[in-house]
């Protein structure tokens, strides 16, 4: 099992990059594989919840302080040498994808290929349009947009690459630099069939909320299977969960095993204090055997 | 006056995480009090390649890396302390300026204040129409674009900002963390009288690309003018020109000066060679007294 561990955005520390900076260099000290943040660009008074697709909208505030996922990131890699700098999850198709591409391609560069993308279709209505993009084709816009960047990550530098789609197209584009390792890890978040669908034919993963049991059971087996449908080698799909850390137990890891879990992404208290944090963090370290 | 350093992108060298964090704490450590890094999304094959801009050609090629600006002076805000984190040229309307607004305000906090944008309205009509813009607009996005990122930076996080324009419009937003300063420094790229008009009403700076003597004292006088006409103070638009390194002495930063300029924006030779950067950055510090001024 892998972890990755997010700090707590609730408790607004994204906006202090001493906090952030000790707590990454903490989590790859102690053996974390990962350090996570989300995305959100913007919350409009008012928006409709019944849009949030897992039970009732976490953020109830809508002050919180969410740092741009990638400038943040880009700035971690400065400061530590080893751990993956992960989204969980950016909203794909709330911004362009072609300078999506450009952007998670140089982050991946600048850390010697250390990053791991979640990325969602996005709920919130409302800040999408706010972001200048359309809510309703946001599924279709994705599809293509994950195609869309592997077709600019890929080839040498040296030759233009071209994409037709319905929504987005191109011929002889230049984009430069490459990922390290010629693609960037993509990993869909939902819990839908359509995310298993999609995670299945064009992701390296699924990364469900909320879901646990049977459903998870069967919304891996639909991922594997249109992995396989495509072609694709469905047993190197990751599964990505989410809990806090003191919900992971060895019988509640065993569970997760049993269901194809391959990674957990973990998540402390909502709290500013960093010894604090940083001491969950190690007793997790602990109990679980992590090894720095 | 400012110096500002611009690495060797023709080199390749702006993807090159070594090199950059060692180019930039060097730059820190002889007394340069910025860096500064131009942006190209993509490049499309087609004539616009053959890039004539301000009758100058273009010295990089479609293949050269053009990392994101942004991504790059977030890494380096983690790789040094005190100085500024600078765009030359960012492509204002080739973005949509909520997210621009939340990417510059991040990169601010994270550096401690220390973000500088010089932004463009774009010469390229195939990178913005791949960035899903629209070209013809551009200048006229590029003015909303200034006030809508103004908005969201302003204010206490607990209120929410609305706008209301021709391409742009949102109520009761929130978009947090605020930059330190409570705004990001908007300097305005181009050689254009439109440029020069839009940085007298709307900029903190005027930087333009190319021009010398009296073009330059032209288009100032026109940078003035469009500030007292908007009900600003002319004198508090800065003025920020390009020059390489080997052309200037103590006497050619004098006149500049002495023609308004505040910022210089300094260039070395086109290498990959670490070594031979750096050397440069050390000589012409030297040669400035940089180490002085900064101290």
């Amino acid at each position: 099992m892998k972890y990755d561990i997010l700090p707590p955005i609730g408790a607004n520390v994204l906006a202090d990059p001493g906090w952030v900076k000790s707590f990454a260099q903490a989590a790859e000290e102690l053996g974390y594989d990962g350090i996570a943040t989300s995305e959100h660009v913007v919350w409009v008074e008012g928006f409709d919840v019944s849009n949030f697709p897992y039970g009732d909208v976490p953020v109830t505030d809508l002050t919180t302080m969410y740092a741009d996922p990638l400038e943040l990131l880009a700035y971690l890699a400065a400061v530590t040498t080893r751990i993956d700098l992960v989204t969980a999850t950016i909203v794909l198709p709330q911004q362009n994808p072609v300078v999506w591409a450009k952007r998670l391609a140089t982050l991946d560069v600048l850390s010697g290929g250390r990053l791991r993308v979640g990325v969602g279709v996005g709920w919130n209505r409302e800040e999408m349009e706010t972001c200048g993009e359309v809510y309703t084709n946001r599924g279709a816009r994705a599809n293509e947009a994950m195609e869309l960047m592997r077709v600019l990550w890929s080839g040498p530098t040296t030759q233009p690459q071209s994409y037709s789609g319905k929504h987005y197209g191109f011929a002889g584009v230049f984009c430069n630099p490459k990922p390290v390792r010629g693609d960037i890890p993509m990993f869909m978040g939902g819990s839908s069939e359509a995310a298993a669908i999609r995670a299945g034919r064009l992701g390296d993963g699924l990364q469900p909320l909320l879901l646990e049991g049977e459903d998870l059971t069967k919304m891996v087996e639909l991922m594997r299977r249109e992995a396989a449908a495509a072609g694709r080698d469905a047993d190197a799909l990751e599964v990505i969960l989410r809990r806090s850390l003191n919900e992971v137990t060895p019988s509640s890891l065993a569970d997760d095993v049993s269901r194809g879990c391959t990674r957990i992404i973990l998540s402390g208290s909502k709290t500013t204090d960093l010894d604090l944090a940083i001491t969950q963090m190690r007793e997790f370290a602990t109990r679980m055997g992590l090894k720095a | 006056m400012l110096f500002e350093v611009i690495p060797p992108i023709v080199a390749d060298v702006a993807a090159d995480p070594a090199w950059m964090a060692e180019f930039a704490a060097t730059a820190e450590q002889v007394g340069f009090d910025g860096i500064v890094l131009p942006e190209h999304v993509a490049w499309v094959l087609s004539e616009t390649t053959a890039f004539e801009h301000d009758g100058q050609r273009a010295v990089t090629g479609p293949t050269t890396m053009y990392p994101d600006p942004l991504e790059v002076l977030a890494y380096l805000a983690g790789r040094t302390s005190r100085l500024t984190l600078a765009t030359g040229i960012l492509v204002l309307p080739q973005h949509h300026p909520v997210v621009l607004a939340k990417r510059l305000a991040t990169l601010d906090v994270l550096s401690g204040g220390r973000a500088r944008i010089g932004v463009g309205v774009g010469w390229n009509p195939d990178e913005m129409r791949l960035c899903g813009q629209d070209f013809a607009s551009r200048g006229r996005r590029a003015d909303e674009a200034i006030a809508v990122m103004r908005t969201l930076w302003s204010g206490p996080p607990s209120e929410p900002s609305s706008f209301r324009g021709g391409f742009y419009a949102f109520e009761g937003v929130y978009c947090n963390p605020k930059p330190v300063r409570g705004q990001v420094p908007i300097h305005i790229g181009g050689s254009s009288r439109a440029a020069a008009v839009r940085a007298g009403r709307l900029g903190d700076g005027f930087q333009p690309l190319n021009l010398r003597g009296d073009a330059l004292r032209e288009r100032l006088d026109q940078v003035r003018a469009a500030a007292e006409q908007a009900g600003r103070a002319p004198e508090a638009v800065e003025l920020t020109i390009r020059a390489a390194m080997s052309d200037l002495d103590p006497a050619s930063v004098r006149e500049a000066a002495a023609d308004g300029v505040t910022r210089l924006v300094v260039n070395g030779s086109p290498t990959a060679d670490l070594g031979v950067a750096v050397g440069e950055l050390k000589s012409f510090a030297d040669r400035m007294e940089l180490a002085l001024a900064a101290h």
